[in-house]
């Protein structure tokens, strides 16, 4: 697990940021192992870029909309610690407003009042 | 106690100490306005405008966000114990059928009380709600060594993925 860990803490800081994003979303946050979706999803949080924060707020079954609450709270949690949380509320308000999945939206609502109340 | 009266029968009542009448001093502290005993000194027509700018204006907002809060909570445990249910029920393990029965009776009492738990958010004093310290966890902002090396080492981000592929697929 320790491996595990750097690695995706090296894609969390790696200067290449698209294809970190990439790689982080094409195997961790499909990965089955819960701990690792975990890890992965608080690394593209931590990104806190447009691409990044896109993956964890639009997907549904990914970042806070993860089946495993444990995940899900999670990813919350490191979003409401960024320090500049302007693009995250700005996919959040643009979610709500626009995705077309109803439970999606109300997950954004969700953080988005977290956000508002912290 | 000087009035002063106003034009629109606006009054605003100087010195008032806080004072409830003989009605209000065993009402329930939570029903109600809870400005009750115009503490501001300040009505109008006998209305309290404090309590009506504060349950009017400010008040909307936040307990609008608890609301969502407490759904939010609901739906997670909802969710997990849904979980537990199907994981349990998948295998018709009669080992485990006595623990599910509860669970599964307990998930459809949450259910059937969703929105009487969420009401009973929304009547917390909001004058003494907190965001828990657990919600706002500390960032680690130091590169681990581990890390670092593997940064140092000028790996792509593709190479990277292909060894974490790896060391995922022996792990399973």
């Amino acid at each position: 697990m320790r491996e595990i860990e750097e690695i995706i803490e090296a894609l969390t800081h790696h200067e290449d940021s698209e294809e970190s994003i990439k790689v982080l979303d094409r195997i961790g946050t499909n990965c089955s192992d819960d701990e690792v979706r975990e890890l992965t999803a608080r690394a593209l949080a931590q990104r806190n870029e447009h691409e990044s924060l896109k993956v964890l707020i639009v997907n549904k079954g990914k970042g806070i909309n993860d089946l495993s609450p444990k995940v899900a709270m999670s990813v919350v949690n490191e979003i409401l610690s960024l320090e500049q949380k302007e693009e995250a509320i700005k996919i959040l308000s643009d979610t709500i407003e626009m995705h077309s999945d109803e439970d999606v939206r109300e997950t954004a609502r969700s953080v988005r009042a977290l956000i508002e109340l912290s | 106690m000087n009035k002063i009266s106003f034009e629109g029968g606006l009054n605003i009542i100087k010195n008032a100490a806080p004072s409830r009448s003989k009605k209000n001093e065993n009402a329930n502290p939570f029903a109600g306005n809870p400005f009750a005993g115009n503490p501001f000194g300040l009505s109008f027509n006998g209305r309290i405008i404090k309590s009506d700018i504060f349950e009017k204006t400010a008040d909307t907002g936040i307990k609008n966000s608890i609301k969502k809060r407490g759904s939010m909570a609901v739906s997670a445990v909802v969710t997990s114990l849904t979980n537990i249910k199907k994981a349990a029920t998948d295998k018709i393990n009669p080992v485990i059928k006595p623990v599910v029965e509860p669970v599964v009776g307990f998930v459809n009492r949450v259910r059937e009380h969703a929105n009487e738990i969420v009401e009973r958010v929304e009547r917390i004093n909001l004058t003494q709600f907190r965001i828990p310290d657990f919600v706002k966890p500390q960032q680690n902002k130091n590169i681990s060594k581990g890390a670092q090396r593997l940064l140092d080492s000028k790996q792509t981000p593709k190479q990277l993925g292909e060894r974490l592929e790896a060391i995922i697929a022996n792990a399973a």
